[in-house]
């Protein structure tokens, strides 16, 4: 596909799906690292921006560099994106902090690798999970489509609240299967996604000469992060509109916060995110006696969603695909911060790890354990499902 | 020597009196050579100032306050090069091309922690100046060794007992092998060395590509002398050819301020609590250390001229 756009129903892979998300957006400047299973992302987008004028594809010396990259031209007032996976996010980290804090619209793909040590390329959530507190809205998907259709919308929802997305897909699992994708129409992207235009006062201006990031008193300095906390609770509700809108006009539902399927009366439900979501489904058919809760819309936490959707069941197992050291998984102790009430069991299951299969069979063995062991499992500590369980 | 100034410096200061540098801070006179310097000879041009993590966080003041009158994007530590390469080439694309980005980094970035940056910026010819504020160690943190401060130099970090060994960091020389259109030291040690730096400034100013300036400032309690002799002590880094003066202009070398009667070195150290340690051996070994680093320098640079001094006008 070099240089070329696929457009209309083709066959791509979460990495392709990703570039071509990134063209259809008119994105400005693109920052480029190199890290697998990522490569793919940037590799495509060198293709489809190369000769171009109207783009700036920069290839430079670090994942830190590359977010500083993105962000110093985000404030120049252009549409940016970069993409990474795994150490890289890590590496880059302190730039993610600011990224937030600067309101800065970046959007990146993740593509999920778990981390050093020892080293492995497979797939897990830990690398981005472990980015939760960093002000970044952070998307899980668990299709090729979703990761197209989310990179789209990521920067409706960047833009409309000034706030970084971070678009995750777990590697090789995405980002290097093949699925069957409907790619948009450019003059319908154009229509969704209008050219960024940020506020005056953002906007970096050689003409009013200012400080950007200057040092504040601590006053100033609090109400600084009050407001980022105040643009992630308004996220929320965005991240729901731009998604209903998006259903509207490509005629193809696009997730919201959550993504839930089965029966709501159930008396077990099973939380998940990515595509161990997407292998949930098939527990479904012939058990009339369980609800799906896959958490699309990681941050902002949709906790009042997720709580309606929860409220009433008995046993609610969690499965993290993150390692989780001295206390809960990420997701699970979301989930144990909701109030549930007495009547509700909930079991935080940490699997998936380094690539570890998980199949059907794991998720049973979740659920069955969360009603085996109702009241003996102490709410803090995680169960770490035996690898065999697959 | 105040007449001689006002020939040179007519225009617009663009760092403002208020601002937060110590009395006699080396830098703040820099930068404002720097800036101005830029500004007069690109009089339709605009300047955006990329300042990473350093005393210039807190000299540029106190928000909602600029000292500056230029835009002032601040970063951190380490990646001050790529993000003015970012605003240059995002300024492009939304149709400005009448802007300088001028990065305003310390030793501390340039030479250690944002290194890998300076020199991908270099290897990438990105279109911005790169000014190397060098005062020799983490001043803003407390007189910390940085790759910049000079062999035997006192620092909190290097104490009296166990002084900073091993040499400088060669900064300029190692920016000037990435084969970058233009490089150049300053220092405003006197009159004619003012010249120089504003001659080299403006030159930067008139070349597109990638451009490093490693201008020298004293720094009062980080060197540890009293704050009235900021230039002087600068005038005999130059003079006791502890600091060069010289530029690479499209690979051209040249020395562009030869001492007539270089000064010992250990005139240049003596003036300066932060050497006060230093013996008669360590102090000859400096000087031997300088003298071959000179030696190296001049048989790399063409010497073709000196520059007039002031008492020869």
């Amino acid at each position: 596909m070099s240089g070329t756009m696929l457009r209309g129903r083709t066959v791509l892979t979460g990495d392709e799906a990703a570039a071509h998300a990134v063209a259809l957006a008119r994105t400005q400047a693109v920052g480029c690292y190199p890290i697998t299973p990522q490569t793919i992302v940037v590799e495509r987008l060198a293709d489809l921006t190369a000769g171009r004028d109207d783009v700036v594809f920069a290839n430079v010396e670090s994942e830190h560099a590359m977010l500083g990259y993105v962000i110093a031209a985000s404030r120049v007032g252009v549409r940016t994106f970069t993409a990474t996976s795994s150490q890289g996010l890590l590496y880059a980290h302190e730039q993610l902090h600011r990224a937030s804090r600067e309101r800065v619209p970046v959007v990146m793909v993740n593509v999920n690798r778990s981390i050093l040590a020892p080293w492995s390329l497979e797939p897990d959530l830990s690398d981005s999970l472990s980015q939760r507190d960093t002000g970044w809205i952070q998307l899980y998907c668990a299709s090729v489509q979703e990761v197209l259709d989310s990179v789209l919308c990521a920067y409706r929802i960047a833009e409309t609240v000034m706030l970084p997305v971070m678009v995750s897909a777990e590697g090789f699992l995405l980002s290097h299967t093949a699925e069957v994708v409907y790619v948009p129409e450019q003059k319908d992207v154009d229509e969704f996604l209008p050219s960024f235009r940020p506020p005056d006062d953002w906007v970096l201006d050689p003409d009013r000469p200012r400080t950007y990031s200057a040092l504040p008193q601590p006053v100033e300095y609090s109400q600084f992060q009050r407001r980022v906390a105040e643009a992630m609770d308004e996220a929320r509700g965005v991240v729901e509109s731009v998604a209903a809108e998006f259903g509207v006009r490509f005629g193809r539902r696009k997730v919201g916060a959550l993504d839930i399927a089965g029966a709501p009366d159930a008396r077990s439900a099973l939380v998940t995110m990515g595509t161990i979501g997407d292998s949930a489904l098939e527990l479904l058919p012939g058990d009339d006696d369980l609800l799906l809760v896959r958490v699309h819309a990681y941050r902002p936490f949709p906790a009042g969603e997720l709580a309606a959707a929860l409220a009433g069941r008995s046993y609610v197992s969690v499965v993290d695909r993150a390692a989780a050291f001295g206390s809960l998984g990420p997701l699970g102790a979301d989930v144990r911060s909701l109030d549930l009430g007495p009547g509700t069991v909930t079991t935080d299951y940490v699997c998936g790890v380094g690539g570890t299969e998980v199949t059907p069979v794991t998720l049973r063995w979740a659920l069955e354990h969360t009603r085996a062991n109702a009241g003996r499992i102490p709410g803090h500590d995680p169960v770490i499902v035996p690898e065999e369980v697959r | 020597m105040a007449r001689w100034v006002d020939e040179i410096v007519t225009e617009e200061r663009l760092l403002h009196p208020g601002h937060a540098a110590c009395a006699g801070c080396g830098p703040a006179i820099n930068v404002r050579h720097v800036l101005d310097g830029l500004a007069a000879a690109r009089p339709d041009s605009r300047i955006v100032l990329v300042i990473p993590a350093s005393c210039w966080t807190i000299i540029a003041g106190v928000w909602p306050v600029n000292a500056f009158g230029v835009t002032v994007h601040l970063t951190p530590f380490a990646s001050a090069a790529v993000e003015a390469a970012a605003i240059k080439s995002a300024l492009r694309l939304v149709g400005r091309t009448d802007t300088q980005v001028v990065v305003w980094g310390g030793d501390g970035s340039t030479c250690d922690i944002g290194f890998t940056g300076v020199s991908a910026a270099a290897e990438r010819n990105d279109d911005v100046v790169y000014v190397l504020n060098d005062n020799e160690a983490y001043m803003n943190t407390g007189v910390q060794k940085s790759g910049g401060t000079p062999e035997g130099a006192w620092t909190t970090t290097t104490p009296a007992a166990a002084p900073r060994s091993g040499q400088k960091k060669e900064i300029a020389r190692i920016m000037a092998a990435h084969g970058i259109p233009y490089v150049a030291t300053l220092a405003a040690g006197s009159v004619p060395m003012l010249k120089d730096f504003r001659a080299k400034v403006t030159r930067a100013a008139g070349i597109p590509g990638f451009r490093f300036l490693h201008a020298l400032g004293a720094c009062p309690p980080g060197w540890k002398y009293p704050t009235g002799e900021s230039a002087e002590i600068v005038r005999l880094a130059v003079e006791s050819h502890v600091f060069p003066l010289w530029e690479c202009d499209h690979g051209a070398w040249r020395i562009t301020y030869r001492p007539k009667r270089p000064v010992p070195v250990r005139d240049y150290l003596g003036v300066q609590g932060r050497f006060s340690h230093l013996s008669r051996e360590e102090i000859d070994a400096i000087q031997a250390h300088v003298d071959e680093r000179w030696d190296a320098l001049t048989a790399v640079g063409e010497p073709d001229r000196e520059l007039p001094r002031a008492s020869s006008r």
